[in-house]
């Protein structure tokens, strides 16, 4: 017995026509070229981006150099300020006159000391020279 | 600079960091049990202050935080010294700006008082 059947394939185009309007088209190339902008302007950041980091990398580069003593920290925390208290008198320059040679060294001696008023090591050291000047100085300091 | 080079960077800053807060929290530990000091600090990581980020800032926990082991509430002075002796130290405070901190934060163990800083206003001059 014969049977008829419509042509399958054509009655796919057709119904694929019958969908596809002017509207569906148009999205898609909306969408295409914005995406390719997209990636244009990656690209174009990413090179600015890289020329930034790799400044940045050179910097830290730089600023992780050196050596960090948490001692002194912990020492110029707690004991930095009596120590101040005490040199700050015995390395005040009023105290080496009329010796203008000493005065002008204890000067010296009393701004850094100021400078490194927290800093535990440097007073400690400038100390050692203030004993160096006393030392040679008719006052006992 | 590649995507891996990125990345590997990044694991190794968070480990210098790590390394970092390992070390003072040991010095501060050996410090306090050789009489040293005359109480504890303890560093942590906390979650800074979003005003001071700079372009090293770490993304979420950008603070150095200092605990300070009292047993009571310190004096604004008390901890203003220590602030002061951390931001005279300009090694100490540029390795802290280049491994995204920004901001330095002293609490003690009592009370709800603390001061912070803004770590970039110390990098190049040191304290003052």
């Amino acid at each position: 017995m014969e049977i008829i059947v419509n042509d399958s394939i054509v009655s796919n185009t057709f119904t694929c026509l019958e969908n596809s309007d002017g509207s569906s088209f148009n999205i898609w190339m909306i969408i295409a070229i914005i995406e390719l902008i997209i990636i244009v302007l990656l690209l174009v950041l990413r090179k600015k981006n890289n020329v930034r980091y790799e400044e940045m990398r050179k910097v830290k580069g730089e600023m992780l150099k050196g050596e960090i003593n948490f001692d002194n920290t912990f020492m110029s925390a707690f004991h930095s300020k009596e120590l101040y208290n005490k040199l700050k008198v015995s390395c005040h320059p009023n105290r080496f006159a009329p010796d203008e040679e000493k005065m002008k060294i204890a000067d010296d001696i009393f701004q850094r000391m100021r400078k490194y008023e927290t800093n535990y090591c440097r007073k400690h050291a400038l100390q050692g020279l203030q004993t160096q000047i006393s030392s040679h100085h008719h006052y006992s300091v | 600079m590649s995507i891996w080079n990125r990345i590997v960077e990044w694991f190794s800053d968070r480990s210098e960091r790590d390394r970092l807060l390992l070390n003072f929290n040991n010095s501060a530990k050996e410090a306090f049990i050789n009489g040293m000091a005359p109480t504890m600090l303890k560093a942590k990581i906390s979650r800074g202050c979003k005003e001071y980020h700079h372009k090293y800032s770490s993304w979420l926990s950008s603070g150095f935080r200092i605990e300070v082991f009292s047993g009571r509430q310190l004096s604004k002075d008390e901890i203003k010294l220590i602030g002061q002796v951390i931001l005279s130290d300009d090694v100490l405070v540029r390795r802290l700006v280049v491994l995204g901190w920004d901001t330095l934060e002293i609490h003690c163990d009592e009370g709800n008082f603390g001061l912070r800083w803004q770590l970039k206003d110390f990098m190049y001059l040191g304290y003052k």
